[in-house]
């Protein structure tokens, strides 16, 4: 990867005078040159110039559609970004400041690692989420997920492939939480995770689907039952906290939220197979 | 499964209140029903994708501006 400086542009670097014979300078040479020379000389700065041109303008287009992309993502569902932002600074592509031009190989192994990683999210989210008891342990877990996978992303795999080995991170993940937290008690043996993991990998499609539907149902939800939402997902309080604060049992306040819960899922379900009709 | 006893442990389990022995005996019943198993993912996505949704409304968006005057131009 190398930085494309302002200097590029006017052949001021050190590469460029090398490329410049001192005989295309008669003026300070007092030396005729042949026509040939000159005329490759100009061929090779007329050269040096489109490609600095173009590098620039690749740079910019880089940073352009990849924080086009964050936003969009951002926008969307992201508690994710820490992990986005771990991938944009380990690369370089995203700054601007430097402008610093992506290899072209790691710039197409980012945008494949996106597009497969997006694809298949909510349904990760999910199993990890199957995995362990509380939110925001499974937040942590599902950051722990993505950073492995871009580590070590294969851009030769297949989608199938990938998708095969990311549930197998995310269990490794999750296992692995588990046993630094001691929480083995509320983690499910390998038969089930296993079970689970199939489970999840076979509805890995249809979960994007879901993930935008449910956006459209939350907006119909009345003020209060959002609002205890909000409570619920926003802060990363416990369950506990959160009725006391409310003046309930910890059983009466989880029994509102998975009422609210389960009117979603019909509203999903429903929306959905309108939808599925439809087409 | 709405009405199904088995429900309220997914939910205790869910919302980090389920006991060592409710774990193990959803652990069974995940095991030995596949509908469950279903309902239960089902259920952890939902769960999985409010918690990402309300937090994203929560978090402020990158003001694309700010980027741009950060930015120098060439």
């Amino acid at each position: 990867m190398r930085s494309i400086e302002v200097s590029d542009l006017f052949f001021e670097e050190p590469l460029g005078r090398k490329l410049i014979p001192a005989a295309c300078f008669p003026a300070a040479n007092k030396v005729p040159i042949s026509a040939g020379t000159c005329a490759s000389v100009h061929v090779l700065r007329l050269s040096r110039a489109v490609t600095a041109i173009f590098a620039v303008l690749e740079c910019r287009l880089t940073f352009w559609t990849s924080h086009r992309k964050l936003r969009r993502v951002n926008r969307r569902h992201y508690d994710r970004d820490n992990f986005m932002r771990q991938i944009a600074s380990g690369s370089g592509g995203l700054s601007l400041e430097g402008c610093e031009v992506m290899n072209s190989n790691e710039h197409e192994r980012q945008n494949q690692f996106l597009a497969r990683f997006l694809e298949m999210e909510h349904a990760l989210r999910g199993f990890v989420r199957s995995q362990v008891p509380r939110i925001e342990d499974a937040r942590e877990v599902m950051q722990e997920t993505a950073a492995g996978l871009w580590r070590k992303f294969n851009d030769q795999d297949s989608l199938e492939e990938f998708r095969r080995w990311a549930f197998g991170v995310a269990r490794y993940e999750a296992m692995a939480f588990a046993r630094d937290r001691a929480r083995d008690r509320h983690v499910f043996g390998e038969a089930v995770l296993e079970l689970l993991a199939q489970e999840a990998e076979a509805a890995a499609v249809e979960a994007d689907a879901e993930a935008e539907t449910l956006e459209q149902c939350l907006r119909k939800r009345p003020a209060a039952q959002r609002a205890l939402i909000d409570a619920a997902y926003a802060g990363g309080a416990r369950i506990d906290e959160l009725s006391r604060a409310a003046g309930r049992t910890p059983m009466a306040f989880c029994k509102s939220l998975h009422r609210i819960r389960m009117t979603l899922m019909d509203c999903m379900q429903r929306t959905l197979d309108g939808e599925a009709a439809r087409s | 499964m709405k009405d199904d006893s088995r429900w309220e442990l997914v939910q205790l389990f869910l919302d980090g209140l389920a006991s060592e022995d409710e774990s193990l005996e959803l652990a069974q019943a995940l095991e030995s029903d596949p509908q469950l198993r279903q309902d239960f993912l089902a259920y952890t996505r939902l769960d999985g994708n409010l918690s990402t949704i309300v937090r994203s409304e929560a978090e402020q968006v990158i003001p694309m501006d700010s980027q741009r005057r950060s930015g120098r131009f060439i």
